[in-house]
């Protein structure tokens, strides 16, 4: 009995031992600019183009929630068919990330799987200008 | 001398002895944008009026000039701690209005995802309510745990927070062998985190202190309120949607339906403890179970569904999530969306069990039952 009051007493010293324990643990924060987080497989960042796959068909500028999708005229493409090459003006997806919200429904509704999501999220930038990346700016690759 | 104030179409008449004091909309401990109004005599709590609206995007209307299949990212934005669960009441309601049938192994991959969000939330519960009664250390381990889960999370989704991962008719992507391994892993390292926790508060005086007794909801007063989810369950009311009404295939998995007699924010706090547990049981069992096959049905690129209206609800982290959908049946569009979200009924109900206690006591029972205001505004 006597020990049961005692512990009743003490018992808000009990807490802190489980906080003692994590003082021997390892830290689990990182220092982001040095260290990064290990990201997984399917990251959402950001698009990437492929232009040699994109036929231009809007499929993406019209499922896009909001509106993020332009098409950009993207001058003259060869293109190959049954007979032979001819020449055709076409249209690249450019895409407003300022208004993306990443739900990745361009990238699922692409019929020839031109658009893809790369694992890259530094996107973040003083200026509204440079949140607009054009076609040719997508069709870079970054890690 | 009576003064009288006048705001958002309330009236409140202000004594002498009393005064009128303002909390939030922007402060630590209302959980986004909620400004209460609370008329006080000295210490002691006489009236509460939350005054919401602060967050409030349309969501409802916005719904109107989107497409089915556009609406899944919004639903994900009104209540951002568990966007699984918004996914999934609505992309249940849409495949009901449709008839649709769901392969096997998406409606496990749903449930899996389901349940680690709840995981996720209740975690997020924990740290927040610690943060809330002063214990800083809880909010640490908290927002560390359920790292993990969101982890998890964004393998299968792709996101951390807002993951859009139901699709009508099944879900997005499907996810390997090793995920199931790393997601048991996890489990397990869960389950020795959460033995800190309880060693961490139940076994804590001051906590205890704190939270016993405080905030009482009474069981009759809860369901003339309107009040569900673990709220509900924390004053001994045996009501989860998962069991009432099984959706999804939950009838097939063994779990307890966690209920407290305390009806105090203790209560509130050792239900969604409990539930942890409970979810990850339901996670164990269905990696146990998950079949091979397709992760959707064969459903047409424009969703066109024929006209009626159909109100489908799901167990959310907070409570009863319920669709409502009218369709038309002309255009790809809904005519009309109606979200029945659980916080705002939690919210209504949370002046009426919280007269005549302490201001500081207030802040606990506040915290205790756990709303989203983006979920409330909408």
């Amino acid at each position: 009995m006597k020990l049961k009051e005692f512990m009743k007493k003490v018992s808000h010293v009990l807490p802190l031992f489980v906080t003692l324990k994590h003082l021997f643990m390892k830290p689990i924060t990182i220092q982001y600019p040095d260290e990064r987080l290990k990201l997984s497989k399917g990251t959402i960042g950001l698009h990437y183009l492929d232009t040699n796959k994109c036929i231009g068909c809007g499929t993406c500028a019209r499922i896009c929630p909001n509106k993020a999708i332009v098409l950009e005229d993207a001058g003259v493409k060869e293109i190959k068919t049954a007979r032979g090459v001819i020449r055709r003006p076409i249209k690249h997806p450019s895409i407003y990330i300022g208004r993306c919200m990443f739900c990745g429904l361009c990238v699922e509704s692409c019929p020839t799987k031109a658009l893809e999501f790369t694992t890259f999220y530094e996107i973040a930038s003083y200026e509204r200008k440079s949140l607009y990346f054009s076609y040719k700016e997508l069709a870079k690759r970054r890690e | 001398m009576v003064l009288k104030y006048r705001f958002e179409g309330y009236e409140i008449e202000v004594k002498d002895n009393e005064i009128l004091l303002n909390l939030g909309p922007q402060h630590p401990s209302t959980h986004g944008l909620c400004r209460l109004v609370i008329k006080m005599e000295g210490e002691k709590v006489k009236e509460i009026i939350p005054v919401i609206g602060y967050l409030h995007r349309g969501v409802e209307k916005i719904c109107e000039n989107r497409s089915y299949i556009q609406i899944i990212p919004i639903t994900d934005r009104m209540d951002y701690l568990s966007s699984m669960n918004n996914n999934f009441a609505y992309v249940l309601a849409v495949e009901e209005l449709l008839g649709l049938k769901i392969p096997e192994r998406a409606e496990y991959l749903r449930v899996i995802a389901a349940e680690l969000n709840r995981i996720a939330s209740h975690l997020l519960f924990i740290a927040t309510f610690g943060m809330d009664i002063g214990s800083f250390t809880a909010f640490m381990y908290g927002f560390r745990d359920r790292e993990m889960i969101l982890d998890l999370l964004e393998e299968m989704a792709g996101a951390r927070m807002l993951y859009n991962y139901m699709r009508i008719g099944g879900v997005k992507r499907d996810v390997g062998k090793e995920f199931f391994e790393r997601c048991l892993k996890v489990l397990d390292k869960l389950e020795e985190k959460l033995k800190d926790y309880e060693r961490f508060f139940l076994e804590n005086e001051l906590f205890i202190n704190r939270t016993k007794g405080i905030g009482i909801l009474k069981p009759e007063d809860a369901i003339k309120l309107g009040v569900t989810g673990p709220n509900l369950r924390a004053s001994g009311v045996k009501y989860d949607i998962r069991r009432v009404d099984p959706y999804s295939i939950y009838d097939r998995f063994d779990f307890n339906v966690i209920t407290d007699n305390g009806c105090d924010s203790y209560a509130r706090f050792i239900v969604r403890l409990k539930e942890i547990k409970e979810s990850m049981k339901i996670v164990r069992q269905a990696i146990r179970d998950i079949p091979e096959g397709d992760i959707s049905a064969r459903v047409p690129k424009v969703i066109r569904p024929p006209e009626g209206e159909v109100y489908s609800r799901v167990e959310s982290p907070r409570g009863e999530l319920g669709v409502y959908i009218y369709s038309d049946g002309k255009s790809d569009k809904p005519y009309r969306i109606k979200f029945r979200v659980p916080s705002f009924a939690n919210l209504s109900a949370f002046p009426h069990f919280n007269k005549g206690i302490m201001l500081a006591d207030l802040i606990v029972s506040f915290a205790s039952i756990d709303i989203v205001l983006g979920d409330i505004d909408r």
